[in-house]
Parts: C-alpha cells; sequence; structure tokens
C-alpha cells in the first residue's frame, strides 16, 4: 500500500512538474519569437524611446490657449489618396491629432467624421478597423456632450492602439503615427499663434524640442531600409531652428516665425496640397 | 500516507509548479490591466512599453526615455511580476553614459503598491532615464517587465 501511494505520488510530481516545464517552453518559445523586437543591451548606449501621446500634447496646447480655427484641420475627404502605407501612417497621425483637437473644443459632428475616417485608414494599413471593434463610435456617440469623458475615450483608443502595434510587433508604426500627430498638433499650434501671438503657447511649442529629439533617434534607429530618410531629414531642420534658439531652445519671434514656415511645409508634404 | 496526504502533496506541487511558470510567463494584457488598475480615476493613459529579454553570463542594463512636461503630474508604474529574481529598476535624471547622474528612484528603496507593482509619482517631472539592471546568469532565464505612464488631467 504505501510502495502504491510513493507511485501515485511519484506520477502526479511528474506530471506537475512536466506541465511545469511546458509552461517554461511555451514562455520560452514566445519570447524567442519576438528575439527581433527586443533589443537586449548589445549596444550598451542604445536607449529605447517612450513618446507622449498626442492627447497629452494637445490637452497642453489646449491649456496654454488653443482655442478651436475653422478650417485649418485636414479634411476627411482625402482619405482616399493615401494609398501607400507612408501616407496612410502619416496620415493617422495627422487625423487623430485633429480628431483629439476637435473633441477638446467640443465639435462633435467633426469629431465623429475623423473617427470615421480613421477607421477607414485602419483598415487599410491593417485590414482590420481597430476603432469599430473598440465600439468606441458608440462610446462617442453616447458622451458627445462632455469633453471630459471624450478626453478619457481618446486617451482609451491610444491605449488600445498601443496594445494593437505591441501585439503585432508594429511598435515602431507607433513612431511614425506619432510623428505625423506631433507635426499636425505644432501647425495647429504655430497656426494660431501666428494670428494672434500666445505667450503660453510658445512656452508649449518650445518644450516640443525635446519630444522632437527623441521623434528622430527613435525613428532613426529602426529605419533601417531609410523608408523614413526624407522625413528624418525634415525633422532635422526642424531640430536646427530650435536649436537656433539657444541651449535652452526658448523659441525667439524669428525662430517662431521660422517653425512656423517649416511645419506648414513639412504638413503640406504629408497631407497633400 | 493517506488519501488526503496525497491530495495535500499533489496541490502543493501544482501550486509550486505554477509559481514557477508564471516567473517566466510574460502575459502583456494581464500585466496591464494590473497597472491600468492603479491609474485610478484620476490619472488618464499616455503611454506604455514592453521590455521583454533574456539572461545572459554577464548583467546588462537597458535605458528607456521619458519625456515628462513641467508643472504637469505623472504617474509612473511597474509591474515586475514576470521579472527574474535580482533585477533592480532606478531611474535617473541624466543617460548612463553620463558621469554625475542622480538617482530619483529605485523600486528597492520603494514599497510595493500591490502585488509586484512600484509607482513612482515625480514630484519635479522632467526627462528621466529608467535603468533595467539585470544580473548576469549561467541559466536560460526570460522574463518581460511592463512601464505604464499616466498623467493627471489639470
Amino acid at each position: 500500500m504505501y510502495k502504491k501511494t510513493i507511485k501515485i505520488v511519484s506520477i502526479l510530481v511528474t506530471s506537475s512538474l512536466i506541465y511545469a516545464c511546458g509552461g517554461e517552453q511555451i514562455a520560452t518559445e514566445e519570447v524567442v519569437a519576438t528575439t527581433e523586437e527586443v533589443v537586449v543591451e548589445k549596444n550598451v548606449n542604445q536607449i529605447d524611446y517612450v513618446l507622449p501621446s498626442p492627447l497629452q500634447i494637445a490637452e497642453l496646447f489646449k491649456r496654454a490657449g488653443l482655442t478651436y480655427i475653422g478650417d485649418v484641420t485636414n479634411t476627411p475627404e482625402k482619405v482616399d489618396n493615401y494609398n501607400t502605407k507612408y501616407d496612410q501612417k502619416l496620415n493617422f497621425g495627422v487625423y487623430s491629432a485633429d480628431m483629439a483637437y476637435c473633441i477638446m473644443n467640443n465639435q462633435t459632428q467633426e469629431s465623429i467624421d475623423y473617427l470615421t475616417t480613421l477607421s477607414k485608414l485602419s483598415e487599410k494599413l491593417w485590414m482590420t478597423d481597430i476603432l469599430g471593434s473598440l465600439g468606441l463610435k458608440k462610446r462617442l456617440e453616447e458622451n458627445l456632450a462632455n469633453e471630459d469623458s471624450m478626453t478619457y475615450i481618446m486617451a482609451d483608443l491610444q491605449m488600445q492602439m498601443d496594445d494593437y502595434l505591441d501585439d503585432n510587433g508594429l511598435g515602431y508604426s507607433g513612431s511614425i503615427i506619432f510623428a505625423g500627430a506631433w507635426i499636425e498638433t505644432l501647425y495647429l499650434g504655430t497656426k494660431l499663434n501666428e494670428e494672434e501671438r500666445n505667450e503660453k503657447l510658445i512656452s508649449r511649442l518650445s518644450e516640443q524640442a525635446m519630444i522632437l529629439q527623441s521623434l528622430i533617434a527613435s525613428i532613426k534607429q529602426n529605419d533601417t531600409d531609410n523608408e523614413y530618410a526624407n522625413l528624418v531629414a525634415d525633422l532635422e531642420l526642424l531640430n536646427n531652428t530650435f536649436k537656433s534658439s539657444g541651449e535652452d531652445f526658448i523659441l525667439n519671434d524669428k525662430a517662431v516665425n521660422a517653425l512656423g514656415e517649416q511645419i506648414k511645409t513639412l504638413r503640406t508634404k504629408i497631407v497633400g496640397a | 500516507m493517506n488519501k488526503i496526504g496525497i491530495y495535500i502533496t499533489f496541490f502543493v506541487v501544482l501550486v509550486l509548479a505554477t509559481a514557477a511558470k508564471e516567473k517566466t510567463d510574460c502575459d502583456v494584457s494581464i500585466l496591464k490591466s494590473e497597472l491600468l488598475k492603479e491609474l485610478k480615476s484620476d490619472y488618464k493613459y499616455d503611454s506604455s512599453t514592453i521590455n521583454k529579454f533574456s539572461l545572459t553570463a554577464e548583467a546588462q542594463v537597458k535605458e528607456v526615455k521619458i519625456l515628462l512636461f513641467s508643472g504637469e503630474k505623472y504617474k509612473l508604474l511597474f509591474n515586475t511580476a514576470a521579472i527574474p529574481s535580482n533585477f533592480e529598476i532606478k531611474i535617473y535624471d541624466k543617460p548612463k553614459t553620463e558621469k554625475n547622474r542622480k538617482l530619483l528612484f529605485s523600486i528597492k528603496d520603494s514599497e510595493e503598491l500591490n502585488d509586484h507593482i512600484f509607482a513612482f509619482e515625480p514630484k519635479k517631472p522632467k526627462t528621466m532615464y529608467i535603468n533595467y539592471i539585470l544580473p548576469k546568469s549561467d541559466e536560460s532565464v526570460y522574463g518581460c517587465s511592463v512601464f505604464l505612464l499616466g498623467y493627471k488631467p489639470n
């Protein structure tokens, strides 16, 4: 009886250990499968970059006085013009920034239109409507009157996008989408400042120098086939303008004007005339 | 040994085996959802990163740069449930290539918010550098950690 019990316990122990080892093996395989996207400290000086959400930048600009100006955002009708992955990723960012801008300024119909546009672009880019599958349109429609709820929904959208890109090994696309959103938000900021000088907004614009440096480094780090070399070159021009304002990057009048012109030119390249 | 003994043995072994499995399991969605709960209603999601790694014969330091705007309130959250033991996460004001950098946060000097979750709320937000310090190992050990950044809308 005693021997039999030991045998049963041994079988149970062995089975459990096999289960445990099997579990570890699955985890190992999962990690191995994603080895290429994992940067393990081979190059000791390599840094990874966490870029802020376009929504946070838009909220900072809004609090600094970025009010709504009609007809400055990119029109949803242009979405059919974007047929390369390059254009689609950048304009996904542009439209995201436009949607955030409309949401924060209670432009309800425009917000819904941009959401529909982003859904279309999502299908073009990834063969799936990430936004639609999250029920975002319904949530937006139900919370249209509440700007606060809307910004939380936007934050959810950002999180779901991050999850989707991470799950599918597309983290690098996040930097390109961010570039589009960042350029559009700066365009809106410089455009408003052009119409009415705003010191708080200039201060927030000046802070963007640190974002730009990380953005450039993040794109360059992953752009092994130089697909985004032109975009990087344009961003480097902006960086030079920030640098021209001195070490503290506080933009003077000349630099603000130059930045506004450069942003306008770059934005036109992205969204089309 | 009676039947109860067998059941207890089986239960203990199963718990230990499951614990061993979880140590190296990187279920990002679970790890991230645990962090999201810690944002609570006063902080809004901003961004997140997943760091997957394997230990090697040499110790490693992986660096991540984060950008925080002045005058804002942030919560930096780390889920370390799937990191091997003897790891460390530190936050500095300068990159590891520079001397005289100031240590702003270390999980070893912090209390866990919840199971394997650590939080840092910087008083003076600015550019910061997260260092994931991984010990050397002769065995194949894999793991991951999730970082999530929340900001407080004013």
